[in-house]
């Protein structure tokens, strides 16, 4: 017979044996039986209360065990490891925020890492690819795209590339039936530029030989992204005709995701560029040239051949004088611009995952040695030593699950926090993605850091003398647990004090550049782009600047944009103010040609521009509205080109000329304005009025003043725009705050990326130094109680607490900001305004790091100096 | 007639007493109460019965084990011996009783 049947049957026999023996005895002693019945039921109790409570203990081992019979071994050591969890609630939180933010950011960080700097160019055999540059020794200009005669000279010279192809760029308006007209950005693309990059389209063909040799009729292909923003990603668009500049252009073709990286500017459609070397030339230089090496043909090789042929032109062709060629591979170009600021952040990121590591070590080992005591007598009693190896991993490894959800939740927020604040240049590439490998890669930081973790408190275990840690307490077992919090402390607080220096470095920096008074302002102005095509806006340069449609435009242009509600000012101009634009030759009346006097920078604006800029006038006098292109040529110059042109301050009433067209009168001297950003000194500038240099290519911009929010006012600028032409496509809307905001982006990021970084080191500084000074209070609570019993100052104990658990973070923090000093030279592209051995930010960081830790002392400290004496002699 | 304790309001007496009886061999339930009333002089006076939940609970967390045999008036018993667990566990809390007891001792004794 089995089950509780059987457990009934045998408490019932158990139960009768006990009294009838009862009765047998008292028998035995002389009472008679029916007397010693009732004696032996009195002295017994209440038989059926204590058969009910039999059963119900035999009841509940039987559940116990039958439990434990059908749960597999680590089952039971997972569920106990989780109990375990509960119990120490805290300090699992602690390690699951602590290792999932450190995890995060490094996955985050890495991630990035892999989209700009390991991942693939998306071309077969990408180190094959290179660009041939030009560069400008009179005027120091690097990387400059080369005239399309070079181009073809260096095609028929070089014997380093097995191909060598060209294309330029250009704007343009895109009208598809049924929509509002769209800004385009074109590139304009020999049809050997597909066979160079190798790569076919996703969709239809590249633009064929004789597309590129001008026959047939005009074809577009559209690279990835416009064919998913504007159609959708239909690949219903082969063979539709669109408008383009007011040329029916049939889409041929869609080039594949990523493709358009190695143009190395963004690109909507491409259309065939049919220059020709009959038709070549040596200016503008706006053709960017770019090949495949040939077999066995280094880069290096490459460029020697170039610089020859470089050299070789210079003899030959006089508008080459001073102009060099190098080679330099697309890989490397593309890359290079984000790889400085990414391995700071991935050098800072490595430092958090560190210091998360250190925190969580030192996390668990105190768990350990306050485990050391338990773990011992559970030895002593003959607990399976490998059972409770188990255990513990069965613990750390739901710790570090924990924390591996966390991570990628952290890893995936910092990374949509980087698409909106990161450089564009992360973005090259195609930008980070939270990816398989960089996944895995965060799992086994975690995984190691599991058995790592989990292994200590056994082996603490096993290296016990059970008596000892019986005999006197856990501590003093644990000894060396302490000194290893200690250490871990003054690694921490080398660690945060570094990071802080390197935070407050860069938000210095981001303070310095936002204050720089950039010679014009910024707040309320509003400015948007769009481009004249020149389909219906012609440009005979014969008769310039008579060029009635362009003047028309701009005249209507500025008077109904004028006429909006809430319009302070408006203007017309080539470049808005913090866009350097192109620099010109110019020549002085009366002075010979001086090739060494470099080019100033050329503003072409309308007289609105001064009041919508803020821009004050030095000297002399402003464009007038009704200064036009029959009344004599006039110009303005900044102060630095007044200064660097007429020393002698003789500025006003001199003449220059520049594009060959007659001398213009200098009659003003304007402020710098900054156009190169905060960082650049305003170059020398002329100032030209489109009234009388009207708009011949390029994009155009209004720039407006307005009395509000500068947004609100966009689409009524915009309505205004379109009453004038219908068919513009109008981009790029955007407040003069934000452009310069924006301009800022890699100093931003990096001091948000680096105070976070700060902050949380910060933190864990000072969460390890609270948890060793706690853990120092509670080992000498004995001694506190015993000093206190004998009268020692209460105030007295509470500072020498604070004391003792500053002077490890002292000495972190005398190595952090040695360390700090060091390697700020690492920073020092990225500094503006602030000096890396400056005192100030190392004082900040101390001052900050030593705040925290005398706040996370002051608990304990507090807890020591409340000690109760009696209640430490009743603890022993 | 010497004072007497209630039993109960010790929290785990009954249970140290137990085990304290089995110490020196296996026993069961009668010779269990029998020896336990001689060696606390009848101090601890309770009702007989509640020595079989205390013995069931025991022998559940592993500190008793059990098995029938034969009396020495040759009927079948429940026989009570001592585990490992038990004996660490009887030292233990005879330790922890020593204490207390020393200590109500001291709080108690006059001067």
């Amino acid at each position: 017979m089995t089950g509780p049947h059987r457990f009934d049957r045998e408490i019932d026999e158990e139960l009768r044996f006990h009294l009838e023996g009862l009765v047998d005895e008292l028998v035995a002693d002389g009472w008679d039986r029916e007397a010693a019945q009732t004696e032996a039921s009195r002295r017994f109790g209440d038989v059926d209360r204590f058969r009910a409570a039999c059963r119900l203990e035999r009841r509940r081992t039987a559940r116990r065990t039958k439990r434990r019979g059908t749960m597999t071994t680590w089952w039971v050591d997972l569920r106990i490891g989780a109990k375990e969890l509960v119990r120490d609630r805290g300090l699992a939180v602690l390690v699951v925020s602590v290792l999932g933010l450190g995890v995060g950011f490094a996955t985050a960080l890495f991630s990035a890492v892999d989209g700009a700097l390991l991942r693939d160019l998306p071309y077969p055999a990408p180190h094959g690819l290179a660009y041939v540059w030009q560069n400008d020794r009179a005027t120091g200009t690097e990387r400059e795209p080369a005239g399309s005669a070079d181009f073809f000279d260096f095609r028929e010279r070089s014997r380093s590339f097995a191909e060598l192809t060209m294309w330029s760029f250009g704007q343009g308006n895109l009208i598809r039936e049924g929509a509002d007209p769209v800004h385009v950005r074109l590139a304009r693309v020999r049809a050997d530029v597909d066979d160079v990059l190798g790569v076919s389209p996703a969709l239809g063909r590249f633009v064929s030989m004789d597309e590129a040799a001008g026959a047939g009729s005009p074809v577009t292909v559209l690279t990835w992204d416009f064919w998913q923003a504007a159609f959708d990603g239909d690949p219903g668009v082969l063979g539709r005709v669109v408008t383009l500049d007011g040329v029916g252009t049939e889409i041929v073709g869609v080039m594949p995701d990523g493709w358009a990286a190695a143009l190395t500017q963004p690109a909507d459609a491409l259309v065939p560029l049919t220059v020709r070397a009959t038709e070549a030339n040596r200016s503008p230089h706006a053709y960017l040239v770019a090949g495949r090496l040939a077999d066995g043909v280094s880069l290096e090789g490459a460029r020697g051949e170039l610089t020859d042929i470089a050299a070789q032109l210079e003899a030959e062709v006089p508008e080459n004088a001073n102009r060099g060629a190098f080679v330099e591979s697309v890989d490397e170009f593309l890359r290079g611009d984000s790889r400085g600021v990414l391995l700071a952040l991935l050098g800072a990121v490595g430092l958090l995952l560190l210091l998360a590591c250190l925190n969580v070590a030192n996390l668990l080992v105190a768990r350990s040695i306050r485990r050391t005591r338990e773990t011992a007598v559970h030895t002593a009693l003959g607990a399976d030593v490998a059972r409770t190896a188990r255990r513990n991993l069965a613990g750390t490894g739901l710790l570090m699950a924990g924390a591996a959800v966390v991570a990628v939740a952290v890893a995936s927020a910092a990374l949509r926090v980087m698409e909106t604040l990161a450089p564009d240049t992360l973005y090259v590439l195609g930008g980070p993605r939270l990816n398989l490998p960089v996944l895995v890669f965060a799992l086994a930081v975690c995984g190691l850091l599991a058995l790592a973790f989990g292994a200590v408190p056994t082996l603490g275990a096993r290296r016990l003398d059970v008596q000892r840690a019986l005999g006197h307490g856990a501590d003093d077992a644990g000894w060396r647990g302490v000194a290893l919090r200690r250490g871990l402390v003054v690694a921490q607080a080398a660690l945060a004090s570094a990071l802080l220096v390197a935070a407050l470095l860069l938000t210095s920096t981001v303070r310095n550049l936002t204050g720089v008074d950039l010679g014009f302002r910024t707040d309320r102005v509003l400015h948007m782009t769009f481009t004249l095509p020149t389909t219906r806006y012609p440009v005979d340069f014969a008769v310039y600047p008579r060029l009635p449609e362009r003047l028309t435009f701009v005249g209507e242009a500025l008077r109904r944009i004028g006429e909006v509600p809430g319009v302070e000012a408006v203007a017309l101009t080539t470049n808005h103010s913090l866009d350097p634009g192109f620099t010109n030759s110019i020549s002085i009346e009366g002075r010979p040609p001086d090739p060494q006097r470099g080019e100033p920078t050329t503003r072409m604006i309308t007289p609105g521009y001064f009041e919508v800029a803020g821009l004050r006038l030095l000297d002399g006098r402003l464009f007038r509205d009704d200064e036009g292109v029959d009344a004599p040529g006039v110009v303005l110059l900044n102060r630095t080109a007044a200064e660097a042109y007429f020393p002698d301050g003789d500025a006003l009433g001199a003449r220059i000329g520049f594009w060959g067209q007659g001398y213009r009168e200098i009659v003003g001297i304007v402020d710098d304005e900054r156009v190169a950003g905060a960082r650049e000194a305003a170059p020398p500038a002329f100032y030209t009025s489109l009234l009388q240099t009207p708009p011949a290519n390029g994009p155009l911009r209004i720039m407006v003043r307005t009395r509000g929010e500068p947004l609100n006012l966009a689409d009524a600028v915009r309505r205004a725009l379109w009453s004038v032409d219908p068919a513009l496509a109008i981009r790029d809307v955007a407040t003069m705050d934000a452009t310069r905001a924006a301009q800022l982006r890699r100093e931003r990021f990096t001091a948000l990326v680096l105070q976070v970084f700060a902050g949380m080191a910060g933190m864990l500084a000072a969460l390890g130094l609270y948890g060793v000074a706690s853990h120092a209070v509670a080992r000498r609570a004995r001694e506190l109680g015993v000093r206190i019993a004998l009268g020692a100052d209460r105030r007295g104990l509470a500072w020498m607490v604070v004391r003792q658990g500053l002077a490890p973070v002292a000495f972190g923090l005398a190595m952090g900001l040695l360390a700090a000093r060091l390697s700020a030279s690492a920073l020092e592209g990225l500094l503006f305004g602030v000096d890396p051995g400056a005192p100030l930010p190392y004082l900040g960081a101390a001052g900050l790091l030593l705040a925290a830790s005398v706040a996370a002392t002051l608990l304990p400290a507090r807890r020591a100096a409340s000690v109760e004496p009696a209640a430490f002699l009743r603890d022993e | 007639m010497s004072p007497r304790v209630d039993a109960s309001s010790l929290y785990g007496t009954l249970n140290l007493l137990v085990l304290r009886a089995v110490a020196d061999g296996p026993l069961h339930g009668l010779a269990i109460a029998r020896r336990i009333a001689a060696e606390s002089d009848d101090v601890l006076q309770v009702e007989e019965g509640a020595l079989y939940p205390a013995l069931h609970r025991l022998e559940g967390d592993g500190l008793l084990s059990a098995e029938w045999g034969t009396s020495e008036n040759n009927r079948r018993a429940r026989f009570y011996r001592l585990t490992d667990a038990g004996t660490a566990r009887l030292e233990a809390e005879s330790a922890r009783w020593r204490a207390h007891a020393r200590a109500v001792g001291r709080l108690l004794s006059p001067g």
